[in-house]
């Protein structure tokens, strides 16, 4: 008997049979996958499992150790959450793609080799792309296909990595590459656009804002987070990718800061969040992979809730920028749903007996212990970013606000999705509470105290200066309706521009090589034949002018000028038919008689 | 509200000087051992960051919302 199977094959099949469901059975069916599949995660022996051989190479579909089971519990427990959240959908297509979308997420974390990874990536970019397009707007559809053409530049650079990676190391296995040999830069660059890492961002705060309430949850959880996983897999220790990380933190809470619209705001903070994984990835010791790891599981938790949460006021008024709902009032009429977005916010922000406090105080501790004073600096100064603008200002303008005249139409969202966002926050709150639970699942054994009173203190600190100078300067933060610039200028804006330069030359240059080849030279040869001997007269003049004497010059130029106006005429008398035929019979005669002679 | 706020401030006292005498802090760096540092960096942080943001928005990045098209 089969003990287990491959958990994305449970997600991926299952997918199949969703579109001929309705009603209650196909609730019942949608809740029961996930909980199989996570019965199966819990019965997954460590070790190598479905190894089968392709073309020469070996695939091995399954592989279960300390590093990819903690992303296939979350993967599942999070597909099970947003199935919860998003079960008052008449339609069945999104539910389908959640589950290809979630599977081919779990797929890739639990791939052994290269090519299996490889062709679950792209599943996974393909199904994200149409949850973007769920939304049937304009907007969501351009950011749908902006999105699908990164993450295939992004796939070519994967694939041509691998390629050269299986070629020069001979083997299809995916291990620790580390920064060596050209595969390795491709096969980093293609993790790079999946993790968001600055410049590379652009495709996540373009999309996810514009995918449908229900269907962020999906995209927020899987494709960022298979990113830090097969960083923290392939190249832990990267000391680059640690600077890159401090720098995505700091990058990410700097913009989230000039956004208006709610989901774009949380978007700049999952680049910020992520930052703070790949930092730990970079670092590379045992604590700081566990960090990563641990803020990967709890930011999948805290970060669909915040997209739940938000999304629930969409869903409910229909307006998505902060400077619509400002004033308007929300938290008589939804209470529940901001107490459930405070934990949400709580958590991220690294409050004391929230998730986000254990996993990140991981991090800051990991850089802590090598003495990086100044990505310590920098990730703090990410925490009281993402404090000030998750916690406090989005709270603030979203559910209070002091535009006093503004009526917004609101009411709690229906029962399902409450009780989506209340399983995440009960999650993030026993996590935070207990967190052994999640200590117990990671990669490397640990010593760690998270509660030790001196640093709930100093958190409690850092917190309440953030809210300090939130009060002092709350009038600089009123949102703005306006949208910010990023690199996503480059291919939306750019890109028109610099075909519109590159344009003006080469327009210039064909048309050039057209009036001289097709115009100028035929009509100056033309005109050329019809008295070649003048010219030749002409030029023949000019040479003599430079060798004359000064008296003959006057001369010359006359004679020059002469044959010029009256080009192409014949200047020189012609001379008779006659002479020509007294010249070729002279010249015969003498012929002759040279023969005879 | 300003019995909410002199809780506030109470709490907030009350931290700041437990900052001075709780032992067992992770010194890792030369700023660890200022008490109250936190506090500090916190406010100096929060300023900049809105600082930074709104100057680099209002100068540079700020669009109206229709400018993709």
């Amino acid at each position: 008997m089969v003990e287990w199977i491959p958990p994305w094959l449970i997600f991926i099949f299952g997918a199949a049979f969703v579109p001929f469901l309705k009603g209650r059975l196909r609730n019942t069916y949608l809740l029961f996958l996930p909980v199989l599949a996570f019965l199966n995660l819990i019965n997954m022996p460590e070790g190598k499992g479905y190894v089968m051989n392709f073309l020469d190479y070996r695939l091995i579909l399954c592989r279960v150790d300390n590093l990819s089971l903690p992303f296939g519990y979350i993967f599942v427990i999070i597909t099970f959450i947003i199935f919860i959240f998003s079960l008052h959908l008449k339609e069945n297509k999104e539910f389908a793609l959640g589950l290809v979308y979630g599977g081919s997420a779990t797929g890739v974390v639990f791939a052994g080799d290269f090519i299996t990874l490889f062709i679950f990536w792209e599943i996974m970019a393909v199904s994200a792309t149409f949850i973007v397009w769920g939304n049937k707007t304009k907007a969501s559809r351009d950011a749908g296909f902006r999105y699908i053409l990164f993450h295939l530049v992004g796939g070519v650079c994967l694939l041509a990595g691998i390629i050269i990676q299986v070629y020069t190391a001979g083997t299809t296995e995916f291990n620790w590459t580390g920064l060596n040999g050209t595969g390795s830069y491709f096969i980093l660059l293609g993790f790079a656009i999946n993790a968001a890492i600055p410049p590379l961002h652009a495709w996540l705060p373009d999309a996810y804002p514009e995918a449908p309430v229900t269907g962020a949850g999906y995209l927020t959880a899987f494709t960022t987070k298979t990113a830090v996983y097969v960083l923290a897999r392939g190249f832990a220790g990267t000391e680059f990718l640690a600077w890159t990380g401090a720098f995505m933190a700091v990058y990410g809470i700097i913009y989230a800061m000039l956004q208006d619209d709610m989901r774009r705001l949380l978007s700049y903070h999952i680049v910020s969040q992520v930052g703070f994984m790949v930092c730990g990835i970079g670092l590379g010791t045992a604590m700081a992979i566990n960090g990563a790891v641990a803020h990967a599981f709890s930011n999948i938790l805290y970060k669909t809730l915040l997209f739940m949460s938000t999304g629930s006021i969409i869903y409910v008024t229909g307006k998505r920028l902060l400077s619509d709902l400002s004033g308007s009032d929300l938290y008589k009429k939804m209470p529940v749903t901001l107490v459930l977005y405070t934990i949400g916010a709580f958590s991220i922000s690294g409050i004391p007996l929230m998730n986000g406090f254990i996993s990140k105080g991981m991090i800051m501790y990991a850089t802590g212990l090598q003495l990086h004073g100044s990505i310590h600096l920098m990730l703090g100064f990410a925490s009281v970013g993402t404090f000030l603008s998750v916690a406090l200002k989005l709270c603030y303008f979203a559910w209070f606000g002091s535009n006093k005249e503004r009526a917004v139409e609101a009411k709690e969202p229906p029962i399902n999705m409450l009780a989506g966002m209340g399983f995440t926050a009960f999650l993030c709150i026993l996590i935070g509470i207990h967190p052994k639970i999640l200590y117990d699942i990671l990669p490397f054994a640990l010593d760690y105290q998270p509660f030790k009173a001196a640093k709930v203190i100093s958190t409690i600190l850092l917190l309440s200066g953030t809210g300090l100078g939130f009060m002092l300067i709350i009038k600089k933060l009123s949102p703005v309706p306006r949208i910010s610039l990023d690199t996503d200028w480059i291919y939306r804006k750019g890109a028109k521009k610099l075909i519109s330069i590159m344009e003006i030359p080469i327009t210039r240059l064909v048309a050039g090589i057209n009036r001289v080849v097709f115009d100028l030279l035929p009509s100056s040869l033309s005109r050329a034949s019809k008295n070649p001997l003048a010219l030749l007269k002409i030029a023949l003049g000019k040479v003599f002018l430079q060798f004359a004497a000064p008296e003959k010059r006057e001369e010359i130029i006359h004679r020059i000028m002469t044959e010029k106006e009256n080009y192409p005429e014949y200047t020189i008398k012609r001379l008779p038919i006659g002479t020509s035929v007294l010249l070729t019979v002279l010249f015969m005669l003498i012929y002759l008689l040279t023969y005879y002679v | 509200m300003s019995r909410l706020k002199s809780v506030f401030s109470f709490l907030f006292a009350l931290t700041v000087s437990l900052d001075f005498f709780i032992p067992g802090k992770d010194v890792f760096f030369i700023w660890e051992k200022i008490p109250g540092f936190n506090i500090l960096f916190g406010l100096a942080a929060c300023i900049a960051i809105v600082f930074i943001a709104k100057s680099l928005g209002e100068k540079w990045l700020y669009r109206k919302e229709d400018y993709y098209g």
